[in-house]
């Protein structure tokens, strides 16, 4: 259905990317709220990869790789460019005091997962970042330092930070 | 031992990742609203092009203008602004056709 609908798109149907947008939609807000640990974020998040993938669709090659994973690159860079432009405008520590936004979703129905995202969520973004890219979704070093635009070290520190701030919280 | 521990905490966030996006409900928007998106930026993107043209437009005419008035007062310039006018304007419409490749088509219905 996914490769009719490329087709569809590169002949210039408005109805196969409407379809395509809103059959990855899930896909892309789980992705993002893996990341971002707040419902409200991941959905304005959401919406700007839909509005850059439409921008961006004749950009798109279909040798290069699938639809889903050159979604999933653009919103992975609206996320990291969300990084920067909060730290740019200095609400970076008002950031890292917000509370969990989903957490009331989950509550009562299993601690010691709460307690690890809420640790998690204690973390700065450009801590917890490189975490999850390197720990949940395979990434090494190197490739997390050119996604982030930072040093193979900083990476490095800034897991370890992370990990030793997570493990203080579960103690 | 230190390493062990490690572990374990990778093991428990990548655990509590999976339970979240197990437990996430993710209230998909409806398809009109998908459409909305892209009628939107489709439209921009239109008007975006219209201006470019426009501009294309008037700077053609403003070096027709000069081209004329050198005409009379003077081949050599003429003959200049012509060479550099013939090289400038295919390169000029390469790089535009390169960022507006095609447009998408309004609403059509897709067969399943």
């Amino acid at each position: 259905m996914e490769e009719y609908l490329i087709v569809q798109v590169r002949n210039g149907s408005h109805e196969a990317l409407t379809r395509l947008l809103e059959m990855n939609y899930e896909m892309v807000y789980k992705y993002l709220i893996k990341f971002t640990l707040s419902k409200n974020l991941a959905e304005d998040l959401v919406q700007e990869t839909m509005l850059r993938t439409i921008e961006k669709i004749d950009l798109y090659d279909v040798s290069r790789s699938k639809f889903s994973t050159w979604l999933i690159a653009i919103a992975q860079n609206i996320y990291i460019d969300s990084i920067r432009k909060k730290k740019r405008e200095k609400k970076y520590l008002e950031e890292d005091a917000r509370p969990l936004d989903l957490y009331e979703s989950y509550v009562g129905q299993d601690d010691s997962m709460e307690q690890v995202l809420e640790a998690l969520s204690h973390l700065s973004d450009d801590i917890r970042t490189p975490i999850i890219l390197k720990h949940y979704h395979g990434y090494s070093l190197e490739e997390i330092a050119a996604i982030m635009s930072i040093p193979v070290g900083t990476v490095k520190s800034r897991i370890h930070n992370g990990i030793k701030a997570v493990r203080k919280e579960l103690e | 031992m230190n390493q062990n521990s490690d572990e374990k905490i990778f093991d428990e966030i990548k655990k509590s990742l999976d339970y979240l996006d197990s437990k996430t409900e993710v209230k998909v928007p409806h398809m009109n609203h998908f459409r909305q998106l892209v009628a939107n930026v489709e439209e921009n993107k239109q008007k975006r092009r219209n201006r470019q043209f426009f501009i294309f437009l008037i700077s053609a005419a403003v070096i027709l203008s000069i081209e004329i008035f050198l005409f009379y007062k003077s081949s050599t310039f003429f003959l200049i602004l012509q060479a550099v006018t013939f090289v400038s304007m295919p390169v000029v419409v390469y790089v535009w056709l390169k960022q507006n490749p095609r447009q998408v088509k309004k609403y059509e219905p897709v067969k399943n």
